[in-house]
C-alpha cells in the first residue's frame, strides 16, 4: 500500500513543479509531512478528549453528544492546515516545487486521513456511541 | 404485612394524611430481599371513623391519596383505575378510605337511629309508628341534659366525649356483624387468621377521638384475645393538645340562660358573614349559632384539663388494650387563627405533631418494640423543642431491621433522589452513556421505553416533592404548622430546577481532581450525604427486569446509606 502511495503518478498529484530530477523526493517528503501531521493531530485530539473525559468531575460531563464529537473532529482540521502551511512556508523545496496547488492537495489529503483516523478510532474505541 | 390505620376524628384524619405523605416520600417499614430499606411489600388500609363526613381533613386526606395513587401508577404500570395504589417504591395503599360513620348504625325500623342526635340514637324507638316504644329517656336523664341529647352530632362530638362514647360503643358492637353498615365497611372477616397491625389514632382531648379510640381499641382487643393465633397487634397514638383554636365569633350563654328563635336570627344576622359560617346554608348557620350558644364547641380553656382526664382514663382503663401506645403533644400548642366547628371549613395544614404521630405509626408498622407492657418510654431531647419552629432533626427516629431511620436523613435522601434522577441522568443521550450510567445500560436499545419512562419519573418525582413540601410547610401566623422555615428552604433547593441551584448541588457531587472522593457534602440540617455522580451512575437494581419504582427505591436506599450526621451538630 505504501509503495502504491510512492508511485510516481500518485506523488505527481501533490507537487506542481516536476522540473528537478529529484521531485519525487520532495513530493514524498511533503506526503510524509501531511501523514505525520494528520496522525499527530488525530492522536492529540483523541488525547484531548480522553483527558477531558477523565477530568470530568460530574458523570454526565463524561458523556459527549454526537454533535460535540463532530465539532471536536472539525476543530482538529484547523491546526492541521496551519501546521502544514507553516511547514510548507518554511521549507524552501516545498515552497518552490510543491507550490500552492500542492499545499492545497496535501492539506486535503491530511484532512481526509485525519477524518478516517478519527472515525475509525471512535469506532474501535468505547466511544463509538458518541459518534454513530 | 397488613396494616390498618384507624383515623378517629379530625386529628386522626390529619395524621392519616401525614402517614400517606411520609410513605410517598419514602419512609421505610421493612427491608426487602436485596437488603434495601423500603415499605413496598407491606399494605395499608385506612379506616376513618368520624361522623363528620365532609370535614376539611377528610378532603386533604383524599387529595393525598389521589396523589399517592398517581405516584404509584407512574412507578408501576400506569393503571390509575385500580384503587389499590401499588408499586415497588412504597407500600400498597387502598386509596378508597373505608369510611366508618359511627352514626350509620343498624336500624330496626325506618326511624331507628335516623335522627343524628344523641336522642335520635339512644332513644330512637320512642316514637316508632306513632307509639312510645321502649323509651330510654328515664335512663338517659341522669347522664345527659336535654341540650346534650338534642345537639346535632353529624359534625363530630364537639370535644364532648361523653356524648360520643355511647354512640361509639353501639357502633363498635355493630362491627362484629358484617351485615351492618359499619361491619360491611370494615370487612373484619377478611382479617381473620391474618397477621395485621391495627393502629388507632385520635385526639386525647377532643370529642370523636377521645371517645372513639378506647372504644374501638377495646373492640379489637376482645377479638384479638379471642383469636390469639391470628397475629394481630394493636397500636395507638393519642394526640394531646398541639393546636388551640381561637374563641368562637361570640360566647356561649351562661348556664341556665335560654334563647329562642328570634335570638338565633339576630345572631345569624350579626355574625352570619364571618369566616366560621362560610359556605353554609341558612339552616346550617342557625344550627351553628345554636351550638355556640349552648357551648358545643372546642373551648381552648378546657383542652388541657380534658387531656388530663383522658390520660387518667387510659391509665385506669384503656392502656392495656394496646401493644404500644404513643402520646404526642406540644407543651405550648400552636394557635389557630380561624375558628371552625367542623365540616369543610375546618381545613388546616399538616402540623409537626401530626407528622410525629404518623412516625409513631411507622414505628409500630415496622414491628419496633418500644419499651414493654410494664414500662413506658419518655421521649426526651437535650434541648427545648420549639413548638412553632421545629426542625426535622427534632423528629424521633425509629428502627427498621436494625437500621436507624432518622426523618431528616430520609428527607435528604429523597430530595437528593429527585435531583439525581431529574438533573443528572443524561436522558437525551442514553446510548452514549451506557459506560457511565448503569440505568442507561438498562435502557440501551429500548428507545420506546425511555420515551415512556422518563415522563413517568418526572411526574412521580413531582408527586414526591409535593409531599415533601406539604409535610414541612413553613409556620405562618394564619396557618400554623410548627415548622421552621430553614428546612423547607433547604429541601426546596434540592427540588429546584434553576441553574444556580443545580450548579450548587453539582459542586458538592463533583469528584475531586485526584481520587474518587466527592468535593463536598450535600446537607439538610445536621445530616449530610457525601458521594459523587460517578457513584450514582453505578447504582442500579440487579437483573434486567425491574420497574421504575424498584429503581427509585434502590437509588434512594444507596443515598440513605450514605447519609451521616455531621459532627459538631
Amino acid at each position: 500500500m505504501f509503495l502504491l502511495f510512492l508511485q510516481d503518478d500518485f506523488l505527481r498529484f501533490f507537487i506542481e513543479n516536476i522540473e528537478p530530477d529529484n521531485w519525487q523526493e520532495t513530493a514524498t517528503s511533503w506526503l510524509i509531512t501531511a501523514v505525520v501531521v494528520a496522525v499527530l493531530a488525530a492522536g492529540l485530539v483523541f488525547a484531548y478528549k480522553a483527558l477531558r473525559k477523565s477530568m470530568a468531575d460530574i458523570a454526565k460531563r463524561k458523556i459527549w453528544t454526537r454533535g460535540q464529537t463532530w465539532l471536536l473532529i472539525l476543530i482538529g482540521i484547523f491546526p492541521i492546515f496551519f501546521v502544514l502551511l507553516a511547514v510548507w512556508y518554511m521549507t524552501r523545496d516545498f515552497l518552490n516545487y510543491v507550490q500552492f496547488g500542492g499545499l492545497v492537495k496535501g492539506t486535503l489529503f491530511a484532512w481526509f486521513l485525519y477524518l478516517i483516523l478519527m472515525v475509525i478510532g471512535h469506532l474501535v474505541s468505547p466511544w463509538r456511541r458518541e459518534l454513530i | 404485612m397488613k396494616n390498618v390505620f384507624i383515623a378517629i376524628g379530625g386529628s386522626g384524619t390529619k395524621v392519616a394524611e401525614a402517614l400517606v405523605r411520609l410513605l410517598a416520600v419514602g419512609f421505610p417499614t421493612r427491608k426487602d430481599e436485596n437488603g434495601n430499606l423500603t415499605s413496598a411489600g407491606d399494605s395499608l388500609q385506612i379506616w376513618r371513623v368520624d361522623p363528620d363526613r365532609s370535614s376539611g381533613a377528610s378532603e386533604d386526606l383524599n387529595q393525598a391519596l389521589q396523589e399517592y395513587r398517581k405516584l404509584q401508577s407512574c412507578l408501576s404500570d400506569n393503571d390509575e383505575t385500580r384503587t389499590l395504589a401499588q408499586s415497588r417504591w412504597a407500600m400498597d395503599i387502598e386509596t378508597n378510605v373505608r369510611y366508618l360513620d359511627p352514626l350509620d348504625l343498624p336500624q330496626d325500623g325506618e326511624q331507628d337511629n335516623a335522627v343524628k342526635t344523641l336522642r335520635g340514637v339512644l332513644d330512637s324507638r320512642h316514637s316508632r309508628n306513632g307509639q312510645s316504644v321502649n323509651s330510654s329517656v328515664s335512663l338517659l336523664a341522669p347522664f345527659y341534659e336535654s341540650k346534650d341529647l338534642d345537639v346535632q352530632i353529624d359534625r363530630g362530638f364537639y370535644q364532648k366525649p361523653f356524648i360520643g362514647a355511647a354512640v361509639m360503643s353501639i357502633f363498635a358492637k355493630s362491627l362484629e356483624d358484617d351485615a351492618t353498615p359499619g361491619g360491611r365497611a370494615a370487612g373484619l372477616t377478611a382479617f381473620s387468621n391474618t397477621p395485621t397491625n391495627f393502629f388507632l389514632c385520635g385526639s386525647l382531648h377532643g370529642g370523636t377521638g377521645a371517645c372513639g379510640v378506647p372504644v374501638m381499641a377495646n373492640f379489637l382487643k376482645i377479638r384479638k384475645d379471642q383469636n390469639q393465633g391470628w397475629g394481630w397487634r394493636i397500636g395507638g397514638s393519642l394526640l394531646a393538645p398541639y393546636v388551640t383554636p381561637p374563641n368562637p365569633p361570640f360566647n356561649s350563654l351562661e348556664e341556665g340562660r335560654n334563647f329562642d328563635e328570634s335570638d338565633i336570627n339576630q345572631y345569624v344576622e350579626r355574625y352570619g358573614n364571618e369566616a366560621a359560617f362560610t359556605g353554609m346554608t341558612a339552616e346550617e348557620k342557625r344550627e351553628l349559632v345554636k351550638q355556640i350558644l349552648q357551648g358545643f364547641y372546642a373551648d381552648p380553656e378546657d383542652m388541657e384539663a380534658r387531656a388530663k382526664q383522658g390520660l387518667a382514663f387510659y391509665r385506669d382503663h384503656s392502656a392495656d388494650y394496646f401493644d404500644e401506645l404513643y402520646l404526642v403533644g406540644k407543651p405550648n400548642p400552636n394557635k389557630l387563627k380561624v375558628w371552625s366547628n367542623g365540616g369543610a371549613t375546618q381545613k388546616n395544614p399538616l402540623n409537626s405533631a401530626e407528622l410525629v404521630s404518623a412516625l409513631a405509626a411507622l414505628n409500630f408498622f415496622a414491628q419496633a418494640n418500644t419499651g414493654n407492657q410494664k414500662s413506658y418510654v419518655i421521649g426526651s431531647s437535650l434541648y427545648d423543642v420549639p413548638a412553632e419552629s421545629m426542625r426535622l432533626g427534632h423528629l424521633p427516629s425509629y428502627k427498621v431491621g436494625g437500621a436507624e431511620i432518622d426523618a431528616e436523613k430520609v428527607f435528604l435522601a429523597t430530595a437528593l433522589l429527585n435531583h439525581l434522577v431529574l438533573q443528572q441522568i443524561p436522558w437525551q443521550n442514553v446510548r452514549a452513556s451506557v459506560r457511565d450510567f448503569a440505568i442507561c445500560r438498562f435502557y440501551d436499545g429500548k428507545e420506546s421505553r425511555i420515551n415512556a419512562d422518563q415522563p413517568n419519573f418526572v411526574e412521580s418525582l413531582r408527586m414526591i416533592s409535593n409531599s415533601l413540601l406539604n409535610l414541612i410547610r413553613e409556620n405562618k401566623e394564619n396557618a400554623p404548622t410548627g415548622w421552621h422555615a430553614t428546612d423547607t428552604q433547604e429541601v426546596w433547593k434540592y427540588l429546584a430546577s434553576d441553574e444556580i441551584s443545580i450548579k450548587d448541588i453539582e459542586k458538592k457531587l463533583a469528584k475531586k481532581m485526584f481520587g474518587s472522593e466527592a468535593k463536598g457534602e450535600n446537607a439538610l440540617g445536621s445530616s449530610a450525604a457525601k458521594f459523587t455522580t460517578l457513584d450514582f451512575g453505578k447504582w442500579c437494581p440487579p437483573g434486567d427486569q425491574f420497574t421504575r419504582g424498584e429503581y427509585l427505591r434502590h437509588v434512594w436506599s444507596e443515598i440513605f446509606n450514605r447519609c451521616q450526621t455531621q459532627l459538631g451538630n
